[in-house]
């Protein structure tokens, strides 16, 4: 908590500044780039979450900003403070870790008070209150002597929870903090991180690969892949206007037909012209992809069927799947290539499989995406 | 039944074990003839002369190096764990073979091994002065010094093992967590890593301190006999001065300084098992 980044003589910036601004961070191991050019900025008291598949660099992205990886290139600022060189015992922010590592030599309320007794910020009296308090936040009240051996996997992260917060740091970074629970506990902790983000004020950075877990959780997503992030916005954006087709296809499901673009048709090989959005600023003859998300498409037995102004693309009905809260009909279109329609509820649509279908959208609720 | 099955192990122990360390205890009470054998009876001149300073000097030196030895294990036991624990597992499986493949050589040859070590002009003297530690050769054989060298490379990978062991498991992230709630390097280990490594240390300590006390083989060859342990002491005793009575004594006095020793780690065991439980 006595942290150089946050002296008060720097109050003036620091007042007004992000909780953290990457500048063209980079991080390369040996010759494998993990971390490209990541320029972005996570806002005081906001819950952030980094998202992408396995290996993308989330992981090394975070330890930059906590400090226990150094970049390669670019700068870490927290607070408005530039934090490189600084150490990690040094910044003001903990991390909670994707195994707890809670200590095994101590108990429940020991764990919780380290941070306190190492700074030795308080009197002693004030710790066992803070202790009471910190296990008041995430519901565990009175296990302070209990040892770390019996507690289950989700008490154990309740504990971690207050171990980190226990100081009151102005960032928490949480690496998948919920990946070792099952299904159910799962979502029951999505909640109350969220529920203890807003009681406590304090900036949540984590990460994840469950997309789900993202969009429940955070107020603004960055999207990673490869080492760069593609995107960063809130999840309603993120999900309604991918920027890019990497974007589009792994947040939810999209469908996507690729071609050329002229005017307000987009030229389809074997498909033909198909109507795009309005107003999408680019220029003829780019090659594009125009992304459909299957909630967006209806099925039809005939193209009349369809309103007006609606695409409309001839296909077989090969599986319908139920999924308890929607149906999911996977259709070949006639060039071969499989397209998604996805309705709310149970099959009423009274299709049967191997039956030729129209499946038909709105343009406007389609997206063109140019990489 | 069970009683049947036992008894061949119950035979060996009391064969083996118990008859020797008997005859032992009841030679201690025994007076000696002119021979230096037993000639029976029962008397307590053989503890009464072991009170004279030069034999307690022994004791005290034994002690003295015991508890030194163990010390230097230890710091070095740990430094060297934490370092294999830090490393890959393939690279740990390789480095954990370096230090178990000196067992495999006969332990007398290895101590012959440091006489030419550090013998003048040898390897050792060789590198002192080839960094201007030393100039031409020095005579470090015989001495304390070497004596001591070769008590610590003796009971180095005895302390290593116990050590390692509680260190390997030990999750890299604790660390890491330790670091990030405000822990320098220093705080790291002794807020942390040791008190995790203490069940290891203290069984380290165990294995090293009470063998120490035993050792005759280094302190002759090293240390060319002047500074002697108890199992020195007892050599000498029974050997040279032909006084079996006294050296049975002296072993009695070793043994019991060892279960003490043991007492006292078995009960640091139990207030440490207490205080993690
Ligand atoms: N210490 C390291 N040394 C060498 N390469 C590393 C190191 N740490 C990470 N990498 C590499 O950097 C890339 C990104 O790794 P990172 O752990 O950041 O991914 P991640 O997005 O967190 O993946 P996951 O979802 O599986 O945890 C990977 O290719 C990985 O192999
Ligand atoms: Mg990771």
């Amino acid at each position: 908590m006595t942290a150089p980044t946050q002296a008060p003589d720097e109050a003036p910036t620091a007042a007004s500044a992000p909780a953290v601004r990457l500048t063209g961070v980079g991080k390369t191991f040996g010759d494998t780039p993990a971390v490209q050019d990541v320029t972005l900025d996570i806002r005081r008291n906001e819950f952030f979450s980094i998202l992408g598949p396995s290996g993308c660099g989330k992981t090394t992205l975070m330890r930059m900003i906590t400090g226990f990886e150094v970049p390669t290139e670019g700068t870490v600022e927290l607070g408005g403070v530039n934090a490189n060189g600084v150490p990690p015992h040094k910044r003001d922010l903990n991390m909670l870790f994707q195994s707890y590592a809670l200590f095994p030599h101590l108990n429940v309320g020991e764990n919780v008070a380290f941070e306190l007794k190492v700074r030795r910020s308080r009197p002693k009296a004030e710790i066992s209150k803070a202790v009471t308090e910190a296990l008041a936040l995430v519901r565990l009240e009175g296990y302070g002597e209990r040892s770390i051996a019996q507690l289950s996997g989700g008490q154990r992260q309740r504990v971690a929870i207050a171990r980190a917060l226990i100081g009151r740091p102005s960032l928490l970074l949480l690496d998948e903090p919920l990946g070792a629970l099952d299904q159910k506990l799962r979502a029951e902790m999505q909640l109350e991180l969220k529920k203890i983000q807003r009681e406590v004020g304090v900036t949540f950075v984590t990460v994840t690969h469950d997309q789900e877990e993202a969009l429940t959780m955070s107020d603004r997503i960055a999207i990673m892949d490869g080492g760069r992030v593609l995107q960063v916005d809130s999840p309603e954006a993120i999900y309604e206007r991918p920027a890019t087709r990497f974007v589009a296809d792994f947040i939810g499901t999209s469908n996507f037909l690729t071609g050329t673009l002229g005017g307000d048709r987009l030229g389809v090989e074997s498909l033909g012209n198909l109507a795009v959005p309005r107003g999408h600023g680019l220029a003829d003859g780019t090659g594009v992809h125009l992304a459909i998300r299957p909630e967006n498409v209806r099925l039809t037995r005939e193209e009349g069927e369809a309103a007006a102004g609606r695409v409309a693309l001839p296909g077989t009905l090969q599986q319908i799947v139920y999924l308890g809260n929607a149906t999911r009909y996977h259709l070949t279109l006639t060039d071969g290539s499989d397209f998604i329609a996805e309705s709310r509820g149970a099959d009423r649509s009274g299709l049967a499989m191997g039956e030729p279908v129209w499946a038909t959208w709105d343009p406007a609720r389609s997206r063109l995406l140019d990489q | 039944m069970t009683t049947a099955l036992l008894a061949p192990a119950g035979l060996t122990v009391v064969g083996l074990v118990l008859v020797p360390l008997l005859l032992v205890v009841r030679n201690s009470f025994a007076s000696a003839d002119s021979y230096g054998g037993i000639q029976g009876g029962f008397t307590l001149a053989n503890y009464q002369d072991l009170l004279d300073p030069i034999y307690l000097k022994v004791f005290g030196y034994s002690l003295g190096m015991a508890g030194l030895n163990t010390m230097v294990c230890l710091v070095l036991g740990y430094v060297v764990s934490y370092y294999l624990a830090s490393r890959p597992p393939q690279r740990q499986m390789l480095l954990l073979l370096l230090i178990i493949l000196p067992f495999w050589t006969d332990f007398l040859v290895r101590t012959f091994a440091w006489i030419n070590l550090l013998s003048p002009g040898g390897p050792v003297n060789s590198l002192t002065d080839a960094i201007g530690f030393t100039d031409g050769p020095s005579q470090w054989i015989p001495s304390q010094g070497a004596s001591f060298i070769g008590l610590v490379y003796a009971f180095l990978p005895t302390a290593i093992f116990p050590i390692y062991a509680s260190l390997r498991g030990v999750d890299n992230s604790l660390g890491e967590a330790a670091r990030d709630l405000g822990c320098g390097w220093w705080r790291v280990h002794s807020r942390v890593l040791l008190p995790i490594a203490r069940p290891g240390m203290l069984a380290a300590a165990l294995l090293t301190f009470i063998p120490t006390l035993g050792v005759f083989v280094i302190p002759v060859l090293l240390g060319g006999g002047r500074d002697q342990l108890v199992g020195n002491l007892i050599v000498t005793l029974y050997t040279e001065f032909r006084n079996q009575p006294m050296g049975a004594a002296a072993s009695v006095v070793l043994l019991l300084l060892m279960v003490a020793s043991m007492a006292v780690f078995g009960l640091a065991a139990r207030r440490l098992r207490r205080k993690t439980a």
